[in-house]
């Protein structure tokens, strides 16, 4: 077979190897000869063809690669840039894009003590140009032969700069990060803080400790407003220095989406330096505090009556003598002893009203609409210092009448908050987030009263503006609706007169509220300018009116001329008052 | 036939070489220098980074309040202050006085707001 192979390709010249047709010119082969050459031929072919196809393939990816594919270029360019996060944890942002949190590169001073010739000589340099620094500690530290001593954590530049200039060959700098909070006690317990490893301890820091650390090139868009933060947190530091409560809560919500647009609670501290000061400034009261936060718990009282139809505006009850039930007595603070109509419960803050309003709901009916409030559970808040709300094991008669007027459970100010706010946004609920949310893809809220309860409710919340007990939260132009609350906290086994839990829960604009605005203050005192009340229309109220005249203007909220407080009602309401009809806001 | 063919080859060989020779050095300078430019941008973002913290520290907005106070004449808005471009009065409105012309415009803005024509009856407190 070998021989007739070669036989046929014999006369082949080098050149004509791959011009098979001139070779059948030129060779007469038959018979088995022939066979085994057109055998040869077809291999050849077959091979050749692979090969052709081999090549072209070659030659497709080679253009394919680099003229077709954009895209792979743009992935090279990106795969040579250097990583796009600078340090290893990502920055926290207000919903404007002000910086909340962030990590700075920072040097930390070590030493190689084997290094030391003169550790007094160098000790001494050393704490010259770091004063803060310990020289007998120093001394040891450099004495102590070890390979690897810290001296000083997150030098700045300029301490690196001088400690450089020493010259010392034995001193040397690690890179580390640290976590700074340019705002400093600004959004302290909403932003929260880190521990000298860079591990969040508290607030969102803690919370999203993962996603931080996870993308750290990506910056985390909180909701709160840092504009309406300072507004909250300048006018409740007033309110400190004025009626020197123990602490005070400061909560503005965003009625629509659930967001925390400003939380403060006071006294706060120094992110920056955790450690320093008081630790119980740590405790965040709008989360992790829990009260019972007395008459600003009738709003929910009435929402529920309301919603159920157990009363409408024009019914009322009987508050002319004390409440008993078995051994318990309820009083009235504004005592008008008298039938009050439901507005009037709600304007004088009327507990005897309340707690038969309560009582017309029913107390499996209060269970369940407290329940569906998100008031028996905690707050779904994203920060780690949530408290769980106390109610009644047994929930009794005189549970479902005490709590109608808002002692007997106890809930943190962010839960109220949330839940007030659903009852004014058409009784629809959001979840409450500290992350910024997109109002174009905003889930569906739960709705927990009917539009028509939350409409009569913001109407009875105006009237405690315009002609109750919270005529100082009025900001004029943005039709403030509210309620006060003053309880009394418990002191041991009864309630004490003089220590009051101050608050003014008001929504605005009330005809269709965008925010929600909470102001607690615990322990009040009154003063001359209040004529020693420390009551809540007093203390809360004017807080609350002031911190809405300011952020009103900031949301972007055209105002209403203070005209349309006055009459000319579209359809108002008619309620009779003190034996004189006026009528309610309408909207 | 053979030699040309030949020299073909080895001269297209040559200048392969050459050009892979060329091509391999360009490149590692091109490497080089995008290693460095990588380098610089760290720094200009580690720069930037510490001054965006440092600009955001700066516009504190209890040092911003505290420096308006000192060097800028201004004051809270108020309400009264705030009106749309569609309430600006008609050229009639230029004789009256201008007490009389904000008035109106708060007033025309109130009318004009859809939905918030709402008010409470009998006297103010």
């Amino acid at each position: 077979m070998d021989e007739h192979a070669f036989d046929g390709r014999h006369p082949a010249t080098p050149e004509s190897v791959g011009e098979p047709d001139r070779t059948a010119t030129r060779l007469r082969l038959d018979g088995r000869g022939k066979t085994i050459v057109d055998i040869g031929r077809n291999r050849l072919l077959a091979t050749a063809t692979l090969f052709a196809v081999g090549f072209a393939v070659l030659a497709w990816r080679l253009v394919d690669v680099s003229l077709l594919e954009p895209r792979r270029g743009a992935g090279l360019v990106a795969l040579a840039a250097p990583a796009a996060a600078v340090v290893s944890r990502a920055d926290s942002l207000d919903r404007n894009g002000a910086m909340l949190a962030t990590s700075l590169i920072t040097q930390s001073l070590c030493a190689d003590a084997r290094l030391v010739r003169e550790p007094q000589r160098v000790a001494r340099r050393l704490v010259a140009v770091l004063p803060d620094l310990d020289p007998d500690a120093v001394l040891s530290k450099l004495s102590s032969g070890r390979a690897f001593v810290w001296l000083k954590r997150n030098l700045t530049p300029r301490q690196v700069y001088a400690v450089n200039r020493l010259g010392q060959p034995a001193l040397a700098f690690v890179r580390e990060e640290r976590r700074t909070y340019p705002q400093g006690p600004l959004a302290a317990h909403l932003v929260g803080f880190t521990g000298i490893d860079n591990h969040g301890l508290g607030g969102v820091e803690r919370s999203f400790e993962n996603r931080l650390r996870v993308q750290p090139g990506v910056p985390l868009r909180l909701s709160v407003d840092l504009r309406f933060q300072h507004v909250l947190r300048q006018e409740l530091s007033a309110a400190m220095a004025e009626f020197r409560p123990i602490g005070a809560v400061g909560l503005v919500l965003d009625v629509e989406t659930g967001e925390v647009a400003a939380m403060v609670s006071l006294p706060d501290f120094d992110p920056n330096q955790p450690g320093v000061g008081d630790r119980a400034a740590l405790f965040n009261r709008a989360t992790l505090g829990i009260y019972e936060m007395g008459s600003t718990f009738k709003t929910i009282t009435a929402a529920m009556a309301l919603d159920m139809g157990t009363v409408t505006l024009q019914d009322g009850y009987d508050a002319s003598e004390p409440l008993r039930l078995g051994r318990h007595v309820i009083r009235d603070y504004h005592a008008q002893a008298r039938w009050l109509s439901v507005p009037e419960i709600f304007m004088y803050s009327s507990n005897i009203g309340a707690a038969k309003m309560a009582l017309g709901v029913g107390t499996q009916a209060q269970i369940a609409y407290l329940d569906r409030f998100g008031l028996l559970a905690p707050s779904p808040i994203e920060l780690p210092e949530v408290a769980t709300p106390l109610f009644p094991e047994r929930w009794r008669e005189i549970n479902t009448a005490t709590i109608g007027f808002g002692h007997g459970v106890a809930v943190s100010p962010v839960q109220l908050g949330a839940s007030v706010a659903a009852l004014v946004n058409d009784g629809i609920a959001r979840t409450t987030t500290v992350l910024k949310r997109d109002r174009a893809t905003l889930a569906p809220g739960r709705p927990v009263i009917s539009a028509r309860a939350s409409r009569l409710v913001r109407q009875l919340m105006r009237l405690v503006v315009t002609h109750g007990t919270g005529r100082k939260a009025d900001a004029p132009g943005y039709m403030v609706g509210g309620k006060t609350g003053s309880a009394e906290k418990v002191n041991g086994r009864g309630y004490d007169r003089r220590r009051l839990l101050s608050s003014f829960i008001a929504a605005f604009p009330i005809n269709k509220p965008r925010y929600l605005v909470l102001v607690l203050l615990d322990e009040p005192k009154g003063n001359a300018s209040t004529h020693g009340y420390a009551t809540a229309g007093w203390t809360a109220a004017p807080v609350v009116g002031r911190v809405i005249a300011r952020i009103g203007p900031l949301a972007g909220l055209a105002p209403v001329a203070p005209s349309l407080n006055e009459p000319a009602p579209v359809e108002g309401l008619s309620v009779s008052l003190d034996g004189s009809e006026i009528r309610l806001a309408a909207f | 036939m053979i030699r040309r063919a030949t020299l073909l080859w080895v001269a297209l060989l040559g200048a392969a070489s050459a050009g892979l020779y060329q091509v391999k050095y360009t490149v590692q300078e091109l490497e080089d220098e995008l290693a460095q430019q990588s380098r610089a941008l760290r720094i200009e973002q580690q720069a930037i980074h510490v001054l965006r913290a440092e600009w955001a520290y700066l516009n504190r907005p209890e040092r911003l309040a505290e420096l308006a106070d000192g060097h800028v004449r201004m004051r809270a808005v108020s309400v009264t202050q705030i009106a749309d471009l569609d309430n600006l009065p008609m050229r009639a409105a230029r004789a009256k006085t201008r007490d009389q012309v904000t008035r109106d415009q708060v007033t025309s803005a109130t009318e004009r707001s859809a939905g918030t024509r709402a008010a409470i009856g009998r006297g103010g407190q």
